[in-house]
Parts: structure tokens; sequence; C-alpha cells
């Protein structure tokens, strides 16, 4: 099944995209699509410490299970105010 | 608890929010706070903020933190605008008014909503370094 990947702030510099597309197996852990992610994106290897990921709207743990048509937010710490 | 959430691209017209304040007749207190941008960021001299924002989920992360902060304390109403995009030194990307009976629970709650929003709700800084170089003073943070 294919998830929607999309980065924010610098970590689109890092990517050099901002959205992709991702192949992952049913019931697929987050854990399991973001070691893909990284190996797609090796300079997100680095920032693993502080990226914060989302699925649709809502921070996840990495051991919430993916569904067809999610979407994957990765991005560093935010800063607003 | 009524509530109002605004992420805009425009200026922040305080004066119209102000003139737009309702309290009730059983609130004693309205806490209003503005968040404004500073010309140093780090070691840098700056002329402006361009602040990124994944709005969708800005929007329900806020939702979340207003459900808890309803929870915690007897709040009247908040309002809460916070600007995108280029902001220059000198101007305001963040108001926030909370009215409420009493003076506690608008200075705790407005403290929780900030420290909280800085952890939760996906907006990013981009400094744009100002033209004049050179190292300032740094006159503190918001």
């Amino acid at each position: 099944m294919q998830v929607r990947v999309q980065f924010f702030s610098y970590f689109k510099d890092l990517t050099e995209t901002s959205t992709c597309t991702l192949d992952v197996k049913q019931g697929c852990r987050l854990e399991c699509a973001l070691e893909d992610i990284r190996s797609r994106f090796p300079k997100l290897e680095a920032m693993r410490r502080c990226t914060l990921v989302a699925v649709g709207l809502d921070y996840v743990d990495k051991d919430h299970i993916l569904q067809e048509g999610d979407e994957i937010s990765l991005f560093p710490p935010v800063q607003g105010g | 608890m009524k509530r109002s959430l605004k992420l805009i691209h425009e200026p922040i017209n305080e004066a119209l929010l102000q003139a737009q304040r309702e309290v009730g007749a059983a609130s004693g207190a309205v806490l209003s706070f503005s968040g404004w941008v500073r010309d140093m960021e780090g070691e840098a001299r700056i002329a402006a903020i361009d602040y990124e924002g994944y709005e969708k989920m800005a929007y329900h992360q806020f939702d979340l933190l207003l459900d808890q902060m309803e929870k915690q304390w007897p709040i009247e109403s908040i309002r809460l605008v916070h600007r995108l995009g280029k902001v220059a030194v000198n101007e305001p990307s963040l108001w926030v008014e909370v009215v409420a009976p009493h003076r506690l629970e608008t200075f705790e709650a407005l403290m929780w909503l900030i420290d909280s929003m800085k952890q939760k709700i996906p907006i990013w800084k981009h400094p744009i370094e100002s033209p004049i170089t050179g190292q300032g003073e740094d006159h503190g943070s918001s």
C-alpha cells in the first residue's frame, strides 16, 4: 500500500522535496516506514533525535500501524510564538 | 469556553481585537499578550522572521490544547491569533487573550498555553537576516 510523506521547515532542504510517496506493507508500523524514509533521505539520519512525527493531524508513537492513504509528516522541533 | 483561533497572513490588528473584546458579567480578569519579533535571532541581526505553518495540523493541535485548558481552568473565552509568513522586526507575530473570573487562572492558563504551543503547534521560524550586518545588543526574549 502507499502512504504519503511530507516534510516541513529545513527538512525540505535536507530531503530536497516537500512530499513523496512510500510503498509499505500492510500492517506496517510507523517505525518501519521511518527507517525506509531515512534510508531514502540519509540526511535525515542526523536529525533522528529531534524529529517530530505526525500521522494525519496527530502526533503518534512509533508503534502506530499505518493505513492505506495515511499522510506521515516529519519536521524539526516547532517554534511558534 | 468560547474560543477563537486564527492563523493569518496579514498584520495583527491589536486595536481591532481589543475593540472586539467581550467580557461576561462573571469575569473579572482579562489578560492579553502579544509576542513581537526581535531584531536578534541567536547571534544574527535580523530584519524579519518568515513563519511557516502546517496550518491544518496547527488548528487541530490548538483545539486539543484548548480542550485541555478548558478542563484545567474556568475560562470564559480565549482568542488567539498567530501570524504566518514574513513578520518584520517590531511587529507582533502572536496575540492571545484570556478572559476568566479571576486573575490567577488567566495568568496560569496563558503561560501554560504559550509553553504548550511551543512544543506542539507545527509552526517554524525562518529568520531573514538584516542587510545591516554586525552584532547588536540582545534585547531579550518575550
